[in-house]
């Protein structure tokens, strides 16, 4: 298992595409946080001063208890928070697991031009030639998507605790809601094996990059669409994407789904579908001339 | 003799194309064994078979008398088709890779790439090198760590002639330390060269197999030339143990059958008046016998 590491450590460690994307993944989360959480408090600061303006007898209060307690009442006459931070423990956790979730993209870039690499450069061939066996193979590209899930959930980690501990003033509950963290880990895992599987199926990057794109922004919404809730609900990445809910409207009108991560169905089935994209990959490899 | 590889009845099919027809052989220990054939004769097939990265449609084979696993191809160096390399890694991390899939030591390396020259670019990406140098890394990363077979497909592909010669030389040394060794080649002369056994591929199927030795002693011809090669001609026509007779230049070229010697050609001619003012034994080359094989099942 050492070996199989090392030989991917070997592979990679000089491999300059590979550094980029990595560092640009790094850059672009973290300075799309910061735009983020900029862009939602002018936004709530425009909103605010208008209610302010139109009702100025209210006081900011705690969106969250705020929402709950006002379902009926109408938007416009919710008093919003004056300072919108979604960097603020412990809504930080499900603020930036959730922005993070959508540069797993570039995540999947690297996973699909690592195996579609070895295939265009032949070097599955002489890997297995030489002495590796399919399931060595296989075995040390799974660690790979294992190993880069792992160190981007702890990135985001502590993306969380350090824009947390900058941005908030109290630090009693620093770690509610890092079960999100948990929730993003099990999502990009899960994505990144369906990139393996892709790279494994087409073989060739830039049909596997356009595949895995077409697949997430056209075909899955399309199919969603067409089976409506029921069934479309459980696709892949529909799936994937109900483990962490869309975390911002709290911040303007109700509460809007779960704010805090609960262990449920969607997580088994996520990693139901993970184990799936794993071993066919792994019967492709074992099944087709190399 | 201990047989390195046996193979029993490989087939593969690509659609309806059958790449590689219900072949069988056995390899020695100890020896260098060739496979000749045309392109797309099936050849790298076989090799990718045996090497595990193709799937046969059916047949065996066994290496050391075992089932095929990852351990009997860590004592296998092998080239096939192209040397295939991470091109944006040295020379060295590529080797680097190839003994750490094999668990060697790290030492191996320097000695593989200081026998096939390649020392000084040691640390120079692989996409810098010039095709003769990647085939030279590709040689080295067969070689490395002494395997107990080697397996070379087209191992003189894209090298300079000097190159050619070097790494014949250094099929030739490697055979003489007892490795045994598989060449696939569609150069008979290298197969010549160098190879105790061999087997003629076309068409996925073998043609012929069996002792370097054995198919050069088959057919012998003579250069035969007098005064007069017209007459000539005409009267070794009529010689029975003849099977042909081709002009070059200013010699006849006669075939004939092994049991034919120079003395029974001098005597016929003489008894017809002719004397002869050149008959050589010419070492009937690999080559011609290759083509006439390939074309007696055209």
């Amino acid at each position: 298992m050492i070996k199989l590491l090392k030989l991917e450590f070997i592979k990679l460690f000089s491999y300059k595409t590979f550094i980029v994307l990595i560092i640009l993944y790094c850059v672009l989360l973290t300075l799309s946080l910061v735009g983020t959480n900029g862009f939602l408090s002018s936004i709530g600061t425009s909103i605010n001063s208008s209610i302010v303006k139109e009702a100025p007898n209210h006081h900011s209060v705690n969106p969250k208890t705020n929402a709950k307690l006002s379902k009926d009442v109408n938007l416009t006459q919710l008093p919003i928070s004056n300072k919108f931070d979604i960097f603020k423990f412990p809504d930080v956790w499900h603020n930036i697991s959730y922005i993070a979730s959508w540069f797993s993209f570039l995540l999947a870039f690297i996973v699909i031009i690592n195996i579609s690499n070895e295939y265009s450069f032949k070097t599955i061939r002489s890997n297995i030639m030489n002495g590796l066996s399919r399931l060595d193979f296989i075995f040390s590209k799974l660690m790979f998507v294992l190993l880069l899930s792992i160190a981007s959930s702890i990135f985001v980690f502590l993306l969380c605790l350090i824009f947390g501990l900058i941005s908030s003033s109290s630090y009693g509950s620093i770690f509610e809601n890092s079960g999100f963290i948990f929730g993003y880990f099990i999502q990009v895992i899960t994505y990144l094996s369906f990139a393996l599987f892709i790279g494994v199926l087409v073989k060739k990057s830039g049909f596997a990059i356009v595949l895995l794109l077409l697949y997430s922004i056209i075909i899955e919404p399309l199919a969603a669409g067409l089976l409506r809730n029921s069934i479309g609900h459980y696709l892949p990445l529909s799936n994937l994407n109900s483990l962490i809910d869309f975390p911002f409207l709290k911040y303007f009108t109700i509460s809007w789904g779960a704010d805090i991560f609960e262990f449920n169905i969607n997580i088994i089935i996520c990693v139901f579908y993970c184990l799936i994209f794993m071993g066919t990959t792994f019967l492709v490899i074992k099944k087709s001339d190399l | 003799m201990e047989t390195a590889l046996s193979v029993k009845n490989l087939s593969k099919k690509y659609g309806r194309i059958n790449a590689v027809n219900d072949i069988s052989f056995e390899v020695q220990r100890g020896s260098v064994f060739g496979i000749l054939g045309p392109n797309g004769s099936g050849k790298t097939t076989t090799l990718g078979i045996i090497l595990d990265i193709i799937l046969p449609n059916g047949g065996e084979y066994y290496w050391f008398g075992k089932k095929s696993s990852k351990e009997n191809r860590k004592k296998i160096g092998s080239i096939l088709e192209t040397p295939n390399f991470y091109p944006y890694l040295s020379a060295v991390k590529n080797l680097q890779i190839i003994s750490e899939i094999k668990d060697l030591p790290i030492e191996n390396i320097e000695t593989s790439l200081k026998t096939v020259g390649l020392y000084e670019r040691r640390n120079s990406s692989f996409k810098t090198f010039s095709l003769g140098m990647k085939q030279r890394l590709a040689i080295a990363s067969a070689i490395i760590g002494n395997p107990e077979v080697i397996i070379l497909d087209e191992p003189t592909n894209g090298l300079d002639p000097q190159g050619i010669f070097e790494i014949r030389e250094l099929i030739k040394q490697i055979a003489a330390q007892g490795t045994t060794v598989i060449l696939a080649s569609h150069l008979l002369d290298e197969v010549q060269k160098v190879c105790t056994h061999f087997a003629i591929l076309k068409s996925g199927k073998i043609l012929f197999k069996g002792n370097a030795k054995d198919l050069s002693h088959n057919v012998k011809s003579f250069e035969i030339s007098s005064d007069d090669n017209n007459k000539l001609y005409e009267i070794l026509k009529n010689y029975n143990e003849i099977k042909s007779i081709s002009k070059e230049e200013n010699i006849l070229v006669a075939t004939c059958s092994n049991e034919v010697s120079a003395v029974n050609i001098n005597s016929y001619l003489f008894s017809k008046d002719v004397t002869l003012s050149h008959l050589v034994l010419r070492k009937e080359s690999l080559e011609k016998q290759f083509l006439e094989i390939l074309n007696e099942t055209r």
